[in-house]
């Protein structure tokens, strides 16, 4: 117990470590592309200038000679005045950065988005949009493609098994972003279904509108987390079903039923539930080209946005989001691994 | 002695003593050769691969994809480079027209029809690439636009107050149509004046319990220049459901004496208007007008009269005054539906004007003979002409109907009205490959690219991006993996952590970054190389590294070492040896992986990292994705392709997989 205590702390520290360290060199890089701020109005950029000498990262220019020598990096004019900026050196800039975060929970401003807004809550407008797709995606693809593998296992090697592991085969193999043009054209025959996603006022004024706008891209998503699910459990399945175990379960006067339900499923799902949040990982990063297809908000059309406006921080947030997420996915693997299967002796040392 | 009779050496009668002679005696004792054939490694895996089907299949399909990828971009001359704007969004064509219409290059129109001449109009579709007879329906049109103001007919005005609440308070201001003419009026002229309303269309648009008001008025300029003032025929109107129409008929002096004080002439816009009362609710203060009929002393000013709306709109009689929305509704319409051969309509023999620049360029290159008239004008008879037979040379020119010659000061031109064959001149501009009517395989995209070549090309590219990424990243993880498994302990520790941290990074962050970052004169090629020849070896390396700590504790490594072999001997002969089928297998399942990534990429920075020249396969991809709804067979035959290679490729490594490790079958498929 102790062990394992010692290595799940070690576990986590270790994330931090690394998920510091990615967001360090992220931060770092971006900060060498210059900051365009976009805005139609010019008061807005002014303020965003202003708002970056009071946090720190830029200072006014007022010397006269600095100005003679454009040594500035910024000429901005506003109200008849112009304005030059100059950038601190990055490394001050990432410090100041880094103690925003810690004492505001700052992450920095969109410079085109939405100007001078807060770059966490763009981010955080998106989020659930992304989050419900693809808990959606996983609620539907768990049960069907777990269902879908024990029932290839069990008729295995009939007509049954060979079309679930024909079609697993196609599905697992197709991107998502083709499998959602297919659907898309298949759909589009159907009168009353949303080619596009719905805006929210559309979405309020019709509930039904909005439900049927989830089905398509809900669907694109599905295809390939249910094949992977059905193939891995088809997998572990039938290698636990030619175990002595099972044989023994089945002499000791257990029906088929009684023996896949209490000690085949059993068993065979160990490796599924590591493998679930593994899936869910590649829903998040497949669902950034279906938002983006489909016109749906989430944090995967915002980055896109992000990039073609050049607002770097918002696309620093949304990378910061993925990385996260990436990263305790594959703490909360490694975790359950010991959780789910008592055999697996977390931090032994082989 | 009785000892020995009592006890017999050999009691056992059925053995005789030739059984007791040695097998191989006095014979002389060889090596023997094998019964069985030598296999090697390799082989005996291809023995097991061929008997899987399906890969055998998925490899034979791999193999015709990446012969097409080299081939097509090659063998297909046409170019890329430019595309034919008359020749966007060809659709695929197969074969020659036919009956079924499968694959031909034709599809099916629906247009509006100009009724007098019982063709669709001329600008959009030729007629000569019509290929069917037009099966015709009358319908109705809702909106304004071009083809509508041309052939439409009927149908009513659709005047709406677009009056928009800013601040949720419903108060329109008083809006409606006058006419653009002013009129001159005096005190004591008749004035009748007539507005017909259709009540269907107005049933449609009203709301329960709101009653809409409306007015006839003439419209006079005010003392500030810009403003009007509004002089109201009679009370307004209360428009019910029965309302068919609002008039006036009277002595202006009579009906508005403040406009009138004298007899001095007034120029007047007559003027219908909207008096929303603030219950009304938006979108039910609508009028629909069919016809207006005014009349002065008896006479009709033409200016203000029209009995058919489409007209109306066409000649617009009526401007708008104060925010006001125009449509149409349902003025009638000859929609009509016909076969349509794209390939004719774009390639085809047309009559057009051609300039003498070009004429003389042809004539000189011998295609043609021509002498320009001596005389001056327009639609002369052509000059004297001679064309080379069909076939034989390339002249686009066909036949010569007539010729302007025009001298306008020091400037002297002419142009000829000519049949005009677009596919001869394009191949004498060497844009395509054959001088024949192109046939798109899979149809022409927005630029009037080859869709056929633009995909093939792109898959060359990306396949040749996933192969040189896949060998970069085989070496690197190879040797990382060898060096950290082998020589184990803090090296190991650290260069795993080195590892971790890097696979730590989610591959879109790290691609944005290096695409963001990377200098713009790099091609894309080496930037996507770059990005994923970064963190794509490290899979190859935890196996690799597994692949050591297995293996260099067996005995035949430590006899080689004993034996004096060298750590680089120990590495490259003896242990890596072992994982070649895992490396072969996962070399093989990398590339779809490094196709998917680029094509994920194409729809993720589409700005940034489509501005270079070369086109990926998920360039070619993603840039088509907008023309999904009208023009889905490029979608298709691309996607296609990508299914087509993502399962084939898929297919083809788990069969090699089983087949490099028996033990592994059947695992993950």
């Amino acid at each position: 117990m102790k062990d394992t205590a010692k290595y799940v702390i070690e576990r986590i520290l270790f994330i931090f470590l690394t998920a510091f360290i990615i967001l360090s060199i992220t931060y770092i890089l971006l900060q060498c592309l210059p900051v365009e701020p976009m805005a139609t109005q010019p008061v807005a950029v002014w303020q965003f200038w202003e708002r970056q000498v009071t946090l720190g990262f830029y200072e006014r220019v007022s010397k006269a000679d600095v100005m003679a020598g454009a040594q500035y990096e910024i000429k901005f004019v506003f109200n008849g005045e112009t304005y030059y900026y100059m950038g601190k050196p990055i490394l001050e800039r990432y410090w100041t950065w880094l103690v925003g975060i810690v004492t505001r929970w700052d992450w920095g401003t969109s410079t085109a988005l939405q100007i001078n807004h807060s770059a966490v809550e763009i981010l955080m407008t998106g989020l659930p949009y992304s989050m419900r797709l693809n808990i959606i995606s996983m609620l539907i693809s768990i049960p069907v493609g777990i269902g879908l593998g024990i029932l290839a296992a069990l008729k295995k090697n009939t007509w049954v098994d060979a079309t679930i592991s024909t079609v697993i085969m196609i599905f697992i193999s197709v991107p998502s972003f083709v499998l959602i043009s297919f659907l898309l054209i298949l759909f589009r025959k159907i009168p009353g279904f949303p080619s596009q996603w719905p805006s929210d006022a559309q979405a309020a004024a019709d509930p039904i509108l909005a439900i049927k706008a989830y089905i398509i891209p809900v669907m694109a998503l599905c295809f390939g987390s249910i094949c992977s699910f059905a193939r891995y459990t088809r997998a572990e399945l039938t290698e636990v079903m030619s175990s002595e175990f099972l044989l023994l379960a089945r002499t000791k006067g257990l029906t088929r039923a009684q023996s896949v339900v209490r000690h085949a499923l059993r068993n065979s799902m160990v490796p599924i539930v590591p493998m679930i949040i593994a899936e869910f990982i590649g829903i998040l990063s497949g669902s950034m080209v279906l938002e983006q297809i489909y016109g749906i908000p989430g944090i995967g059309a915002i980055f896109v946005r992000g990039i073609n406006s050049k607002d770097y921080p918002v696309i620093m947030v949304d990378m910061a989001i993925y990385t996260t997420i990436g990263l305790f996915a594959t703490l909360i693997i490694d975790l359950s691994y010991g959780i789910v299967d008592p055999r697996i002796r977390m931090g032994a040392r082989k | 002695m009785e000892d020995k009779e009592k006890k017999p050496v050999n009691s056992s009668p059925e053995i005789k003593d030739e059984d007791f002679v040695y097998v191989q005696k006095d014979e002389k004792i060889f090596e023997k050769k094998f019964k069985t054939k030598p296999t090697t490694f390799f082989k005996d895996a291809m023995k097991r691969f061929v008997k899987s089907r399906s890969s055998v299949v998925a490899a034979g399909i791999l193999a015709i994809l990446i012969g097409m990828a080299i081939i097509v971009p090659i063998a297909d001359q046409n170019s890329i480079e430019f595309g034919l704007p008359d020749a966007r969004y060809l659709p695929p064509k197969w074969f020659d027209v036919n009956g079924a219409h499968f694959m031909d290059g034709t599809g099916e129109v629906t247009a509006l029809i100009d009724p007098e001449t019982g063709l669709p109009d001329p600008e959009s579709y030729s007629d000569q690439a019509i290929i069917s007879s037009i099966k015709t329906r009358e319908g109705y049109y809702d909106a304004i636009d071009d083809n509508v103001k041309k052939y439409g007919k009927g149908g009513a005005l659709r005047i709406g107050n677009a009056y928009t609440s800013l601040d949720g308070v419903w108060d329109p201001t008083d809006a409606g149509i006058m006419t653009k003419e002013a009129v001159e009026l005096v005190g004591t002229d008749e004035l009748s004046y007539t507005v017909k309303i259709d009540d269907s269309a107005y049933k449609r648009a009203v709301y329960e319990g709101t009653v809409l008001r409306a007015s006839l008025a003439l419209i006079t300029p005010d003392t500030v220049e810009g403003q009007y003032v509004v002089s109201y025929l009679g009370e307004p109107m209360e428009i019910e459901a029965e309302t068919k129409e609002l008039s006036f008929s009277g002595t202006l002096s009579s009906a508005v004496p403040t406009l009138f004080p004298d007899d001095d002439p007034v120029e007047a816009n007559l003027a219908i208007l909207i008096n929303a009362p603030d219950d009304v609710a938006a979108g039910a203060d609508t009028l629909m007008i069919t016809s207006v009929s005014a009349k002065k002393n008896g006479s009709a000013l033409p200016v203000a009269s029209f009995t058919d709306a489409t007209a109306e709109v066409r000649e617009s009689k009526y401007v708008a005054y104060g925010s006001i929305s125009r449509t149409l509704y349902h003025s009638t319409v000859l929609f009509g539906t016909f076969r349509y051969d794209y390939y004719q309509a774009a390639f085809g023999e047309k009559i057009e004007t051609v300039s003498g620049q070009k004429i003389d360029e042809y004539v000189a290159k011998g295609w043609m003979v021509y002498t320009p008239n001596t005389a001056y004008g327009q639609d002369l008879d052509p000059g004297y002409f001679e064309l080379t037979p069909l076939g034989e040379t390339y002249c686009p020119v066909r036949f010569i109907y007539s010729e302007d010659h025009v001298k306008a000061g020091a400037v002297e031109y002419y142009q000829v009205h000519c049949s005009f064959s677009l596919y001869r001149d394009l191949y004498a501009q060497k844009k395509i490959a054959r001088c024949e009517m192109p046939r798109y395989v899979f149809g022409t995209d927005k630029n009037g690219k080859d869709f056929f070549k633009l995909v093939f090309s792109g898959l060359l590219f990306s396949l040749a991006l996933g192969a040189l990424t896949t060998a970069i990243n085989i070496v690197i993880g190879l040797i990382w993996g060898a060096v950290s498994g082998y020589f184990g302990g803090w090296t190991d520790i650290i260069m795993e952590r080195v590892t971790e941290i890097l696979s730590g990074m989610p591959w879109i962050v790290l691609m944005t970054l290096i695409v963001l970052l990377a200098p713009k004169s790099w091609p894309q090629f080496g930037i996507l190389l770059f990005g994923l020849c970064l963190t794509g070896w490290i899979g190859i390396s935890g196996t690799t590294r597994s692949q050591f700590y297995r293996y260099k504790g067996r005995e035949y490594v430590l006899a080689s070492r004993t034996l004096g072999a060298s750590d680089a001997r120990l590495i490259f002969r003896h242990i890596l040896p072992n994982g070649l089928g895992t490396i072969v297998t996962s070399a093989v399942l990398m590339i779809p992986g490094v196709i998917f990534t680029e094509a994920n990429l194409a729809y993720l920075l589409p700005g940034v990292y489509n501005s270079s020249g070369t086109m990926s396969f998920g360039i070619t991809l993603s840039n088509v994705q907008n023309d999904l709804a009208q023009y889905p067979y490029l979608i298709v035959s691309a996607s296609i392709v990508m299914a087509l290679i993502m399962i084939s490729f898929n297919l083809f490594g788990n069969g090699l997989r089983d087949a490099f490790n028996p033990s592994l079958k059947g695992e993950e498929n």
